[in-house]
């Protein structure tokens, strides 16, 4: 049982407690938020410092995401990761999911391992106690509160405890949702800026054609109508071909991307794409040549998406080609390996692992006239696994061109 | 239009761009050169002798931003006329740039109608009239800043 003075003690806290939740507020940084719950810390724990441990990516280390008074050496010793080990407050918390403090260790040292033992001693530390963190169900990490005189603690204290980072850990996880939602937002205002601007030019030659077909002179004249018209049908193409891109893109990452496997020969599909791709080869005065297997290359992939996927990689064989594209098909083990080279821009060394992701386009190339959407590689590769094929790529670095190679599981 | 025939230099990637100008323009009896590309294009415009220039700003080899520092480093032989900007690029830190780097005016492509690009040529054109090469803002070798 409690005492009285106690619990109204406890009770007093509690209050102070919800007043510190009351006062976090969406769009408030981590750095305020954290400022908020330290001011709080010695009212209501008399704990001279804590720490805020999150996990590193693999679960077995932990980070200091933030720490209150804490010594120098500890801050800079822990905020790469260290293993959980390290620090038992930390790691029986986590592994028990409840409060776990030095007192329960009967007096057994505070710490086994010597590096810590030393910093946590610059600190004059008397006691500890290790406070899981949980956000709604998830676990992200654990509180080390850090004692200078203390060393017992009742019941009514591990509760508070817990309560105070139960209400951090969710004050936590709403920053990282607004943070999440905030950058979103950004994305897709990068996206709609970019869709617009690949519609202008479009706009601007349908505009302008049609305002010319309303001149009779223009009409009468069968070889500039002619013309005219020809531009019109081609800038239809290219506006739908936008509408499909984006619509793809949509279907692939609301997972509504549905392949149709069939067993087809990889030679006849690289061919028909090279074929496809005649006059915009021609248009770039790019040499494109293809060496093709001698006997059938069969492998299990949906067609149109697989085409499509060899368009974009192609594509931008063509586009960024000073003087010329090779593509050469190949049997490496089972797979049926096509790679596509080109002599051109290259990709730059740090932008390298950036390729594929949706709406990049590498710096060299960002001022490069042709409208790109920077989703054409993006698509390739999801229609490249979901097709069972894997795609990867070599670049020496800029100006040395660019090897992408796509391969898929032979069928026998 | 008066009896003197204008000449247009229109440095423009875009082979459906290109086309639809150079019926615009022609229709309208200028006379209309072509560069594809920025490096073509200033080749040209240091060669001179052009009462006009029409400039993309995005183009490859050189693109419209480099085509003007290599005029302000090597200006034209001949005198050169006003250059006009037409770009989609909206009116942002490049829009600014190329004004600062000389050009007269800066045209968004998606807003241009055959009349109205007719419109803006004529009235640089109207106004300086046979004046244009004797106030060629482009000297020869290095340009006035």
């Amino acid at each position: 049982m409690m005492h009285n003075t106690e619990s109204d003690s406890l009770a007093e806290k509690l209050i102070s407690l919800s007043e510190v939740t009351s006062l976090t507020s969406v769009g408030m940084s981590e750095k305020q938020l954290m400022a908020l719950f330290a001011s709080k810390l010695h009212e209501l724990f008399s704990a001279s410092a804590f720490a805020l441990w999150t996990f590193d990516k693999d679960k077995r280390s932990i980070k200091l995401r933030y720490g209150h008074d804490l010594s120098e050496p500890l801050t800079s010793c822990c905020l790469a990761p260290v293993p959980v080990e390290q620090f038992p407050e930390v790691k029986l918390a986590i592994d028990s999911g409840a409060v776990w403090t030095t007192e329960d260790l009967n007096d057994a040292p505070l710490y086994d391992d010597q590096i810590t033992r030393k910093l946590l001693t610059s600190m004059n530390v008397s006691a500890v106690m290790g406070v899981p963190l949980r956000a709604l169900t998830n676990l992200i990490g654990a509180l080390s509160f850090y004692y200078k005189t203390k060393q017992h603690f009742s019941p009514g204290e591990k509760a508070l405890a817990l309560a105070y980072a139960n209400a951090l850990a969710l004050s936590l996880n709403n920053i990282d949702s607004y943070d999440r939602l905030a950058a979103l937002e950004k994305t897709k205002g990068e996206v709609i800026h970019i869709v617009a601007h690949q519609f202008r030019t479009p706009i601007a030659i349908l505009r302008g054609n049609v305002e010319l077909l309303k001149d009779k002179k223009v009409v009468n004249d069968p070889e500039t109508y002619g013309q005219i018209v020809s531009e019109l049908e081609k800038v239809g193409d290219k506006l739908r071909t936008f509408v499909e891109t984006f619509l793809n893109v949509k279907a692939i990452d609301e997972g509504n991307l549905q392949p149709k496997p069939k067993t087809v020969d990889a030679n006849t599909l690289i061919q028909q794409v090279v074929r496809d791709m005649e006059t915009y080869r021609q248009n770039h005065n790019i040499a494109l040549t293809l060496t093709t297997l001698p006997d059938p290359a069969m492998i299990s992939v949906d067609p149109m998406l697989v085409a499509e996927a060899f368009t974009n990689v192609v594509n931008n064989a063509i586009k960024y080609a000073k003087t010329k594209a090779h593509i050469e098909m190949k049997r490496e083990g089972n797979e049926v390996v096509i790679s596509v080279a080109d002599d051109g821009v290259g990709i730059p060394q740090n932008e390298q692992q950036l390729i594929f992701h949706k709406m990049y386009r590498a710096t060299n190339v960002a001022r490069h006239p042709e409208a790109s959407s920077g989703l054409g590689l993006y698509i390739a590769q999801r229609y490249i696994n979901t097709s069972g094929g894997r795609v990867w790529f070599t670049s020496q670095g800029e100006g040395k061109g660019t090897t992408f190679y796509i391969a898929f599981p032979q069928q026998q | 239009m008066t009896s003197t025939t204008f000449h247009i230099l229109l440095v423009e990637d875009d082979e459906s761009l290109r086309h639809m100008y150079n019926i615009i323009l022609k229709k309208e009896g200028f006379a209309v050169d072509f560069a594809n590309d920025g490096m073509q294009g200033l080749g040209k415009a240091r060669e001179g002798g052009y009462d006009l220039v029409l400039l993309d700003l995005m183009m490859p080899n050189l693109d419209g931003i480099g085509f003007l520092k290599g005029l302000k480093e090597e200006g034209p032989k001949k005198p050169l006329g006003p250059i006009i900007i037409l770009s989609n690029a909206g009116y942002d830190t490049v829009a600014k740039e190329a004004i600062s780097l000389g050009v007269t005016k800066f045209l968004m492509k998606a807003d241009l109608l055959p009349q109205d690009l007719v419109r803006e040529v004529n009235s640089y054109l109207d106004a300086n009239k046979s004046e244009v090469k004797a106030k060629s803002p482009w000297k020869r070798g290095r340009p006035t800043e």
